[in-house]
């Protein structure tokens, strides 16, 4: 029964949902060509996904948004989005893909603030077709909002620089492979090389004042003007580099942007492959034919094989890796461990193989977190914490190990309890995290060092995890203790145990890992300690958890106590996390949110509420008798209260 | 009594206090950096004995707290007392006391750090070469004069002696001795000349403005003028602000305002007053000269020739007209102070001179002419010197993400005869006779032959291994200690 019950839950949850209608052309193997985007290699997959995420919170584009879940709404993936804003800009621009949700932001737009489907909108989700009239008062706005810190931006303001960055990347991708007013590229690209050795030589001719032929110089500048636009827009490196350019390990040759090509073949370069490729690839999706689509997509695929067989490796594997969505699938699993351990506490005599089965459950989820967390460090070539994002999957896969080791000592459902919630909580935090665009950003030259992210970081991460731990085994005390007479004196002692046992550990990294922080400081910038916020906020965690142990060494606090200071450990480290960040001074200040911000102080409001309720006199506990029922010293408060 | 106060030193108790205290100091220190500046909080409530009044979110509490120097000391002697009172050599106190021996060499390190450390920086172009460093935030005031040919004698003043108005200061190698009349810690000096010059050419261009909206047909401006987004954004601000209905058609909302003589008028002073206040604030955003004329102009006060007043009597203080700044708080800014002194020859004034380091070293005139004086950033004479060969700047392909910063520089010691290169690049600093360089910013000059630009920070700190060492020994022994327990614990589980 418990092993059927895991295995289900685990299909059901690695399976996706009605899979995405993508018709007859192979949207996929479009979706595994190598760009270069954000300074790194990546599939064009990684660029679709990473902009629909950033326009409208999801990895795919809903065309039919008003429609609800069960009126099936066509829903496409990202590639064939990302294939129709390349190649067919009108058609493109009638799909609800920008999400808006301020009202303010609405009505400057003169957006519609409900579903209307005449629209082609649900309220939330708007055209470009919708929004383009009133770009020029969305700029104003803009630049007037540009002006202000960030920190003194209203809502609505940010909502305004959100959606401005959000026209940036949309008008970036309708000028990335093609000028976005191409009609049948691969005629107009063929006619652009006929013309430029005449044109360009009348242009230089006319700059030396010489005589030269206007007729020639009329043939080539509207497609000047319009290569112009690209390249004020930075679009992605789509070109991969010359085959004969001189490259050394040391400083391979670059790629480049479809205008910088361009402007190369003006020059008098040849045509790079690429650049036929593509336009050929334009052409057969304007025009209808999925044969020639996939045709020169294998062409394409076949002549980069040999000079950059590595680079269309790395993009498949990368495609591959965000199909499989491995943190959305061990969330779903966390989640459903966690209703499990719960529906095994009602009744732990009755329901015995409940708690079994979550086992299961968690350690699948465990296995499928791990690999997912491998395969990151292989495609960036980096140890497992770069950024918050990575820090949110880190910590939550720390603790989820921790969990299971002590659930293996006490067997009593706790173990999983926590590590199934923190594990499903880091991972949404890991998600909305993602929303900012894509997780495997370059490191900046201070950072590009793996021996220390692989120390310091990994250490200091695992110091939040066994933290967390802690905070979150004493949660489970507080609430089973106040609101149910679940909390025998067994359990309580054991929970007592485990606590104490995690805060050492927590203890030994956080400080060992703020420690090599410190080294690392010293290394790159002369200064072992410099007083930096995200340095302090480490600092902190260090002396709280130095402080529980001597408090409760010293015979300062007791069971009880020693409970109350380990939820605010769970303040300690959020702060520390993501706190300091937002103070946004300092060296370590990367990752400003907004959002966030209200999500941090709610959760640090409900730490301290816990602590308050858990601060109650014993005998208001509904445990309170099975708790007295062994030693009542257990329960006495300290002689006197602790230090804070 | 003796008794009670060493118990009371060396009790648990004390340490849980002292962690609690700090986690609140720390908590404190670090917000109020929003508020007072990176290293003005630091040197408030760490680098302190006792804080009176902190400020946390940007109110100041009457609270008084102690400092990061207290309590670190408290926490030495507390820990120092336990571990005489109570030292035991025994397999289960081992982790416990390596931990603490650990903890010990750190905040001992950290002292010395605080006591011995110094901090200064190296900015060297493409081909330069130097023999000393500069202090980031300390400057002093030099007198020098030629002794022999290449050799010459120097007086040095620090900046602490500067502040105070109407000090005197004298030394027994200056033939002269100085009394300050002004201290500005921040402040910017501009040359009077070219600070008319630009007056001038703001005053010409606002009236332009003047004359042409004054005197031009308005719709055909408009039509011109409505090319251009940035106008065109003026002309719809100033229709609207007259009344105009449509304002989508500039060009044809003029027109029909053509037959209102007085809406018309109106819009002529709207227009002229917008354009005013949009160049106003172009020209302030240019900084410099700029900027003050600008805002100058704004207040209704321009700059004249009579409004202008010299510091200074002697020198280049009669050329110059020098503007207090508010004080720089952040960690990479800096302030660059001006002092303006009376010259007293056996007492008697000879003239005042105005100092800052955004002026070259001054000639002394007079009975004084061969002493030259600056006020320039404090400066540390190394027995080497370094010269920076080559920079390299490399950044992700396509973006603007710095990926290397590096400098190739040479070392020559010509007591040791020592000659070499070497290469200094994040993460990875020169060592070398007690000095750490490391690459600290980069720049380069496009205006005056491309050259680059870089900035080493150097540092002097002779406790750089203790933390290093108090690492290993606090990691070694928690392990120790963590895992004496584990193992008992496991085998107490297995054998229950």
């Amino acid at each position: 029964m418990k092993l059927w019950l895991s295995l289900l839950t685990v299909l059901l949850c690695a399976s996706r949902l009605p899979g995405a209608d993508s018709g007859s052309f192979d949207y996929k193997a479009f979706g595994s060509l190598p760009i270069v985007y954000n300074g790194r290699i990546q599939p064009l997959d990684s660029l679709a996904r990473n902009s629909l995420l950033q326009l409208r919170e999801k990895q795919t584009a809903n065309l039919e948004p008003w429609k609800g879940a069960f009126e099936k709404p066509r829903i496409i993936p990202a590639t064939e989005w990302l294939a129709t804003m390349f190649t067919n800009p009108e058609l493109a621009n009638e799909w609800p893909v920008i999400r808006i949700d301020h009202p303010d932001l609405k009505g400057l737009l003169g957006l519609p603030m409900e579903a209307d489907p005449q629209k082609k909108t649900d309220g939330k989700n708007f055209s470009w077709n919708l929004i383009s009239p009133k770009l020029e008062d969305l700029q104003r706005e803009a630049n007037r909002t540009a002006k202000l810190e960030q920190q003194k931006r209203n809502p609505f303001e940010q909502a305004v620089m959100r959606l401005w960055s959000c026209v940036g990347i949309y008008m970036r991708l309708q000028n990335t492979l093609q000028p976005q007013n191409a009609r049948d590229w691969q005629k107009e690209l063929a006619e652009f090389t006929a013309n430029a050795p005449a044109g360009v030589a009348a242009i230089r001719a006319q700059r030396a004042k010489e005589s030269f032929n206007q007729a020639a110089i009329d043939k080539l500048v509207p497609d000047l003007q319009r290569f112009e636009v690209m390249a004020q827009l930075e679009p992605p490196l789509v070109i991969p580099p010359r085959l004969n350019a001189a490259a050394s390990p040391d400083s391979p040759a670059p790629w480049r942007r479809t205008v910088e090509a361009l402007t190369d073949v003006a020059q008098g370069d040849p045509v790079p492959f690429a650049l036929t490729a593509f336009a050929k690839m334009s052409t057969a999706l304007r025009t209808d034919n999925p044969a020639a689509f996939t045709e020169a997509i294998n062409d394409y695929r076949a002549t980069l094989q040999e000079p950059f067989g590595p680079a269309l490796k790395k993009a498949s594997s990368e495609q591959f890796f965000n199909k499989l969505e491995p943190f959305y699938k061990a969330l779903c699993i966390y989640v459903a461990a966690l209703l499990a351990v719960l529906f095994f506490w009602m009744a732990p005599a009755r329901l015995p193989w409940l708690r079994s089965a979550a086992v299961w459950m968690i350690f699948a989820a465990l296995v499928i977190h791990t690999t997912g967390l491998i395969f990151r460090m292989v495609l960036e070539g980096r140890p497992p914490v770069t950024n918050l994002y990575s820090s949110a999957i880190f910590i939550g896969w720390g603790a989820c190990i921790l969990g299971l080791v002590l659930e293996r000592f006490w067997r009593n459902g706790i173990g999983l309890a926590v590590s199934s919630s923190i594990g499903f909580i880091t991972l949404i935090i890991a998600h909305h995290l993602a929303l900012s665009g894509d997780t495997m950003e370059m490191m900046r030259a201070v950072l590009d060092t793996n021996m220390w992210l692989a120390t310091h970081v990994v250490v200091v991460t695992l110091g939040y995890s066994s933290t967390y731990v802690a905070g979150f085994l004493a949660i489970v005390y507080l609430i089973r203790g106040i609101l149910t007479r679940s909390l025998d004196s067994d359990t309580a002692r054991g929970l007592g145990k485990m606590v104490y046992g995690i805060v050492c550990f927590a203890t030994l990294f956080s400080f060992v890992g703020t420690v090599l922080g410190g080294i690392w400081a010293d290394q790159s910038w002369g200064r072992f300690w410099g007083w930096d916020p995200k340095e302090n906020g480490a600092l902190i965690i260090v002396l709280w958890n130095a402080l529980i142990l001597h408090a409760k060494w010293g015979g300062l606090v007791r069971e009880r106590g020693l409970m109350l200071l380990a939820i605010g450990g769970n303040i300690v480290t959020s702060w520390s996390w993501f706190g300091v960040n937002m103070l946004g001074i300092g060296l370590h200040s990367y990752g400003f949110m907004e959002s966030g911000f209200l999500w941090l102080m709610g959760f640090l409001a409900s730490q301290l509420l816990l602590i308050a309720l858990g601060s109650l006199p014993g005998r208001l506990w509904r445990s309170a008798s099975a708790l007295a029922s062994s030693t009542a010293a257990h329960l006495a408060p300290p002689k006197k209260a602790p230090a804070v | 009594m003796i008794q009670y106060l060493w118990k009371t030193l060396s009790s648990l108790r004390l340490t849980v206090w002292c962690l609690a205290l700090s986690i609140l100091l720390v908590f404190v220190g670090t917000v109020a950096q929003a508020d007072e500046g990176l290293y003005q909080a630091q040197e408030r409530y760490f680098k302190q004995w006792i804080v009176w009044a902190p400020t946390l979110f940007g109110h100041k509490l009457p609270l008084l707290l102690p400092g990061g120097y207290l309590l670190g000391t408290v926490l030495l002697v507390n820990l120092l007392g336990a571990h005489t009172q109570r030292f035991q050599w025994s397999a289960k106190k081992l982790g416990i006391n390596l931990t603490h021996f650990g903890i010990i060499v750190l905040l001992l390190g950290q002292l010395v750090t605080d006591l011995f450390s110094v901090e200064s920086y190296l900015r060297l172009r493409e081909g330069e070469s130097k023999t000393y460093t500069e202090s980031h935030r300390e400057h002093e005031l030099v007198f020098a004069t030629d002794t022999t040919p290449g050799s010459e004698k120097v007086v040095s003043i620090p900046e602490s002696l500067l502040t105070k108005p109407g000090a005197e200061i004298s030394h027994p190698d200056l033939p002269f001795s100085l009394r300050v009349n002004e201290y500005k810690i921040n402040s910017q000096v501009l040359s009077r000349t070219q600070l008319l010059e630009t007056a001038g050419r703001l005053t010409a261009a606002l009236a332009k403005v003047e004359g042409q909206y004054g005197g031009a047909e308005l719709p055909a401006l408009a039509a011109t003028e409505a090319e251009s987004p940035g106008r065109l954004e003026v002309w719809r601000a100033s229709l609207t602000a007259v009344g105009a209905s449509s304002v989508a058609d500039i060009a044809e909302a003029a027109k029909s305002l053509a037959s209102q003589p007085e809406r018309e008028a109106r819009l002529r002073t709207e227009l002229k007053e917008r354009f005013q206040k949009e160049m106003l604030a172009r020209w302030r955003q240019q900084g410099g000269a700029m900027k003050l004329a600008a805002e100058r102009a704004d207040r209704k006060e321009p700059l004249t020739a009579d409004s202008l007043q010299a510091p200074a009597t002697q020198g280049a203080g009669s050329q110059v007209v020098a503007f207090p700044l508010p004080e720089m708080r952040t960690m990479d800014m800096k302030n660059l102070p001006h002092v303006v002194l009376e010259i007293l020859d056996a007492g008697k004034p000879s003239g005042t001179w105005l100092f800052s380091p955004m002026l070259e070293a001054q000639e002394l005139e007079g009975p004084h002419a061969k002493w030259r004086g600056a006020l320039r950033a404090e400066r540390y004479y190394h027995p080497f010197s370094v010269k920076l060969l080559t920079t390299t700047h490399e950044k992700y392909q396509g973006t603007e993400i710095p990926k290397n910063f590096q400098s190739r520089v040479r070392l020559e010691h010509p007591v040791r005869s020592e000659s070499r290169e070497v290469d200094i690049y994040m993460n990875n600093p020169l060592r070398y006779e007690g000095l750490t360089y490391f690459q600290y910013q980069m720049d380069r000059d496009e205006q005056h032959g491309n050259v680059g630009i870089s900035t080493l920070q150097v540092v002097r700190n002779p406790s750089w291994l203790g933390p290093y060492l108090g690492c290993i020994l606090v990691g070694l022994g928690m392990t120790v200690q963590f895992l004496y327990h584990l193992v008992g614990f496991v085998t107490k589980r297995r054998t229950a």
